[in-house]
């Protein structure tokens, strides 16, 4: 198989930043081989999956302004297919996490991370969502968001401008261009062993109660 | 409006202090500022303000008690305190007899320890992260006091909601919170019988980090607090340590802080609009204020560097000079917004759809508002005039003429119509100033290190959102000793659960779209 | 009653509320789009240029830059965005011995863009530009070394 190059129209391959991880993740997919006709019919599926990634309205602080301006009429995302942005995790491709993630927060995140369907992806956008950001020595916030769940791209700024993050976008959908789609990512999430113990409830509130 | 002279009082008369401040007239309480003294004490420091006569007093009180300290509550004289009293127990483990639900406000509530304590212990294995959420919380925590007057217990017997109500939640990730608020709701049919509103998913413990930065270090974390209200923000921080070491501004600087802040505050105020006609399905208007709002970000980028967090003003004056064409930049967008407000109004406030939605939906009363400390355009919506630019005038606001926007209904309606016309009015003031910029420094030279003299201080701004303040208490190092910010949105949700009585789900969305908070800035 | 109480008059006021909020709508359709459409326009975007998006170190023609391996920009940080490694070089006519940069570190993922860096440094060593395009898969791309 021939070294698959993803092609964005308009910004040539070698004006992208970070080619050698896209080019390790290729050659991991080419030594499991496939033929041609699947080949074929994984690249159609992945132009269509690529055009119309829609995101999770998941936005915690100032990075969601950038991501609401994003979406409003001068920078529009949906001219890239991001159509619409979903409000349940459950119908949502990928999740934009724009903001910090405090250790109150971490739980819903990862809720919401376990409740999408698969294949999703996580881009984490600013500072904050990168490493803690401004914020990164303070006794309620989670380093990164990477140490909750797995990270596809991350777009650096604080705030980003709309403009990178239209490029993080565009990097994600040349990740997603070079994905073997059947047998490939469905396949990966590990399953979680369920236990056999029932879980039993055993404090029912007893206090008196009062009506409004 | 700087250097605070605090009266101390003891704690057995402190109940009837209280009670006789609020009957001379005392009746918005500012703020209450929790203090860990060391060697003297845990304590807190009560800013009370008089709404017609502009007088301002200080109470303070402190215990020596560090493993049980209680004092008094003063929750059901000034209604905001309810909410001021939970924070103060969250960070300093305070707890404030006979109020009535004294639970944590922003930390979870198996959190360890309590942060704002100097003693506090900040190792990741007492409080690590969870990926479980937190036990659920059933019950109100009551503190009674004992007969012998000498201890208080927890009794926990009142539910916060009554079972045979439909209890859901709203949020912490939903589209029309304006960020991640958690509302805990008690439904009988579609009405709302109670709302039990849970913050703290945005909070960044960012007073805490304060206390281990030196001055000029504190001010980016300004921006970030009331992103919408950026420059405002900075301004207060700014003011407060200026006043306190002496430096005198140049005109230039000032003239130059107004306009700025006018500007944000034009920002802010379009993406109000914007967040309302969103919330209530009418993206066209979302779009429409978001076009106007691109104009002003560039306006602000070519000076600032930054559409959002801007990082503007230093102490001494501004970070750079204003560019060439900024004066024409300016005067070309204030003629066309005012061309556009009347679109606003013939597309959305005027539309019979908005107006049966929104008018004598969620009313606050004068005197409600007054004892929530709601400020900002929310209680010039009700009718209190709490503009600080016109009680104590800052920067250029007592060299300019405007009129300050007040409305008595107090509903929704009326509070978009406080912002709309405040964009008029702000347009106004930088009209008046935009063509007369004096010539002059930018920045006065100051030390390479600050250090504030010893002693307490304080200085206020009109922020977007209501009176931001700042209090900052110096023992004469280069970090503060305690930093405590104002916050402009956390007396409006204490406010919500008043407000949002037997209104239907659909008017809780208007409601909480028309009172204007920003997350970050209740949370900090 | 006044007309706009009666029944007809609120479907009339309702008629002319609505029309009048479509008026506007249909006005819109013929105006001139602001949409910018990035990624085409990029060979002649402008960015302004006090944008901050990137610290760099410039660099002469030569290759030199204007760093004395201070530690300013590293102290005034306020969480350590910046490392600098340094080493002690002495000089053979005067017998002094000062400090020569080895490598300064960035860490583009939890910078702030707070400018205290750049307004501690004493000779204008690093200073912002408006590169935005930074997005990268690998979080260990972010960390960056400026000096070469």
């Amino acid at each position: 198989m021939e070294i698959k190059r993803p092609k964005i129209k308009s910004i040539p391959y070698e004006e992208f930043k970070d080619n050698d991880t896209l080019e390790a993740m290729i050659a991991q997919i080419n030594k499991e081989r496939t033929n041609v006709l699947l080949g074929k019919l994984d690249d159609l599926i992945n132009w269509g999956r690529s055009n119309s990634l829609w995101s999770l309205t998941f936005a915690t602080s100032c990075c969601g302004i950038e991501f609401m301006s994003v979406g409003a009429a001068r920078y529009d995302f949906a001219r890239f297919g991001f159509e619409v942005t979903r409000n349940s995790p459950r119908q949502a491709d990928l999740i934009m996490c724009a903001g910090t993630i405090t250790h109150k927060m971490a739980p819903v995140l990862k809720r919401l991370y376990d409740q999408m369907a698969e294949p999703k992806y996580v881009v984490a956008v600013g500072g904050c969502a990168i490493s803690g950001g401004p914020f990164k020595d303070s006794y309620h916030v989670l380093n990164g968001i990477d140490k909750i769940i797995p990270v596809d791209v991350y777009i650096p700024g604080c705030p980003p401008r709309p403009e990178a993050i239209l490029y993080g976008m565009m990097q994600l959908q040349r990740k997603v261009k070079i994905e073997k789609f059947l047998g490939g990512k469905n396949a990966h999430q590990n399953r979680k062993e369920i236990p056999d113990e029932p879980i039993i409830v055993t404090n029912y509130p007893t206090g008196e109660d009062k009506k409004e | 409006m700087t250097e605070m002279e605090v009266k101390f009082i003891e704690l057995d008369e402190f109940r009837n202090a209280m009670q006789r401040e609020r009957e001379r007239g005392m009746d918005f309480l500012r703020e209450i500022v929790g203090m860990d003294w060391g060697e003297e004490g845990l304590g807190a420091i009560y800013i009370l303000e008089n709404s017609n006569t502009r007088e301002n007093t200080e109470i303070g009180v402190r215990t020596t008690e560090r493993e049980k300290p209680q004092i008094p509550t003063v929750s059901d004289i000034w209604q905001v305190a309810e909410l001021y009293e939970r924070e103060v127990f969250d960070f300093f483990g305070i707890e404030f007899t006979g109020h009535h639900d004294l639970r944590r406000l922003f930390l979870r509530n198996d959190w360890v320890g309590h942060p704002l304590r100097k003693d506090y212990d900040a190792s990741e294995t007492l409080n690590p992260v969870r990926l479980e959420s937190e036990p659920a919380e059933e019950f109100q925590r009551e503190y009674d006091i004992q007969d012998d007057k000498e201890m208080a217990k927890i009794v926990e017997k009142l539910k916060i909601l009554h079972y045979d109500q439909f209890i859901i939640n709203i949020g912490p990730q939903h589209p029309a919170t304006h960020g991640v608020l958690h509302f805990h709701l008690a439904l009988e049919g579609e009405e709302v019988r109670k709302v039990d509103i849970r913050c703290g998913y945005i909070h960044r413990g960012i007073e805490k980090m304060c206390e281990s930065r030196t001055y000029p270090q504190i001010l980016p974390f300004c921006d970030r607090l009331d992103y919408l209200s950026a420059h405002q923000n900075r301004h207060a921080v700014c003011m407060c340590i200026e006043k306190a070491l002496g430096l005198e501004l140049t005109d230039r600087t000032q003239y130059i802080r107004t306009i700025m802040d006018e500007l944000q505050r034009i920002d802010s105020h379009l993406l109000m609009y914007s967040c309302m006609a969103m919330d209530m399905g009418a993206i066209t208007g979302f779009i429409y204020g978001f076009r106007e709002r691109e104009k002003i970000l560039d306006i602000m980028e070519e000076v600032t560097g930054g559409r959002l967090i801007q990082n503007y003003y230093v102490i001494g004056g501004v970070q750079a000079d204003i560019t060439a064409n900024f004066a024409r930049k300016v005067k070309e967008y204030c003629n066309d917004q005012k061309m556009r407000i009347k679109e606003y109004y013939d597309l959305f406030v005027n539309n019979v759809i908005f107006r049966n939605r929104s008018i004598g939906v969620g009313v606050l009363t004068r005197e409600d508002a007054i004892s929530f400390g709601a400020t900002g355009g929310t209680g010039r919506a009700s009718g209190w005039a709490c503009d600080v630019r016109k009680r104590y005038p800052y920067a250029m606001y007592d060299k300019v003429e405007f009129k300050e926007i007040l409305h008595t209904d107090g509903d929704c309606y009326a509070r978009l119509l406080v912002r709309l016309e405040e964009i008029l009015e702000s347009i106004h003031i930088i009209e008046q100033l935009i063509d007369n910029i004096p010539e002059g420094e930018y920045k006065v030279k100051t030390k390479p290190i600050i250090k504030l003299p010893e002693g307490r201080f304080s200085a206020s701004v009109e922020g977007t959102r209501g009176e931001f303040g700042v209090f900052i208490e110096s023992h004469g190092d280069k970090s503060p000793y305690r930093l405590k910010f104002r916050p402009t949105g956390l007396p409006l949700i204490a406010a919500a659960h008043k407000i949002m009585k037997r209104c239907k789900i659909a008017d809780l969305i208007t409601i909480g779209a028309s009172l204007d908070y920003v997350i970050p800035d209740i949370d900090r | 009653m006044k007309f706009e109480d009666t029944y007809i008059g609120t479907v009339f006021y309702t008629a002319k509320s609505l029309l009048t909020g479509l008026k506007v709508t249909l006005k819109e359709f013929f105006t001139r789009k602001v949409t910018e459409q990035y990624p085409e326009n990029r060979k002649t975007l402008q960015i302004s240029e006090r944008h901050r998006a990137r610290l760099v170190m410039p660099h002469d023609a030569e290759g030199n830059n204007r760093c004395i391996a201070c530690g300013l920009c590293s102290m005034a940080c306020p969480n350590g965005t910046i490392s600098i490694t340094t080493k002690s070089v002495t000089d053979e006519e005067s017998g002094k011995s000062k400090k020569v940069l080895v490598e300064y570190s960035y860490d583009l993922g939890s910078c702030m863009f707070c400018q205290l860096c750049v307004n501690a440094c004493p000779k204008n060593a690093i200073e912002f530009s408006n590169e935005f395009e930074n997005a990268v898969f690998d979080r260990r791309k972010l960390v960056l070394r400026l000096n070469r």
